[in-house]
């Protein structure tokens, strides 16, 4: 073999390794950015509709959103498991568990210490619920999963102590576009 | 100049072999997923895994999802210590001064 061929074999190696990482343990990746963008639209339309006194119609937005979210999050489980059996997609049900136990938890919380007459305490316990559920996510799946979990606190935080009436928005740009880009670069180079 | 195995030297075994051992150790790849990955027939990679399987590179599990049949391949340890003997043999060629 001369050493051009052996270099055209390397590289189609190399093509074909990153094509079956990507195309059969996307869902990880998949997953953030459908996120990304649900959180996007949801925070963006909650500071325009507290920016307009329209609290009432908040829970109009969200609920919509977060039911694409869920359909379109079991229906990415389903394709994946029926590629490739990876960690993620066979983690997948017990993951969604994982989640739906996560949401059960804020409520109970939501209801007990009455987090829902506080708009923004409401909400940064939801997202740094979501935060640890994405840091955790990552320990099994890909460790930029773990970061983008971690600086969805940071960034929660900061928001809600330093700018809180820009917390929405602060969400929605960095949150949202940390989970797109994320979920984009764990497409790109695994996850 | 180092030897190539000639089980997986050949193009389309070659590629089966980069596709699976893409993936982690332990994760399978549903048979049509690597037909679509690979752009191959289904009698084509069915002839290949078969003499991969036959050289312990692979292993092919046929199984029932419901009444539907389904069909896993992995790469076995052996495959994947071979496929990264091979991977070292074409650096060989690229970079025989380094070695």
């Amino acid at each position: 073999m001369q050493p051009n061929e052996a270099m055209n074999d390397l590289r189609a190696i190399r093509q074909i390794m990153e094509r079956a990482r990507r195309t059969s343990d996307g869902f990880g990746g998949w997953f953030m950015v459908l996120w990304g963008a649900i959180w996007f639209l949801g925070f963006v339309g909650t500071h325009i509709l507290l920016h307009f006194q329209r609290d009432e119609a908040i829970n109009w937005l969200w609920t919509p959103l977060n039911t694409i979210g869920i359909l379109g999050s079991i229906y990415l489980g389903i394709r994946m498991a029926r590629r490739a059996r990876t960690r993620s997609s066979t983690l997948w049900t017990p993951l969604l568990l994982y989640w739906l136990a996560l949401a059960a938890f804020d409520g109970v919380l939501i209801w007990q210490f009455r987090l829902y007459t506080n708009g923004l305490h409401m909400a940064l316990l939801i997202v740094l619920t979501i935060a640890l559920g994405y840091v955790q996510f990552g320990l099994f799946t890909h460790w930029s999963i773990s970061v983008v979990g971690l600086f969805l606190g940071l960034v929660a935080v900061a928001m809600a102590t330093w700018l809180p009436e820009y917390f929405n928005l602060g969400i929605a740009i960095l949150g949202g576009g940390a989970l797109i880009g994320g979920g984009f670069w764990a497409l790109r180079y695994g996850g | 100049m180092p030897e190539l195995d000639p089980v997986i030297h050949q193009p389309t075994r070659l590629r089966i072999m980069a596709a699976l051992v893409g993936l982690d150790e332990g994760d399978r790849a549903d048979f049509t997923f690597l037909r679509d990955l690979l752009g191959l027939t289904d009698g084509n990679l069915s002839v290949h895994l078969q003499r991969l399987e036959e050289a312990g590179y692979v292993r092919v599990e046929k199984t029932f999802v419901g009444r539907r049949p389904k069909t896993w391949v992995w790469a076995t340890p052996e495959g994947r210590a071979a496929f990264a003997a091979y991977v070292d043999a074409l650096e060989d060629i690229l970079y025989p001064q380094v070695r």
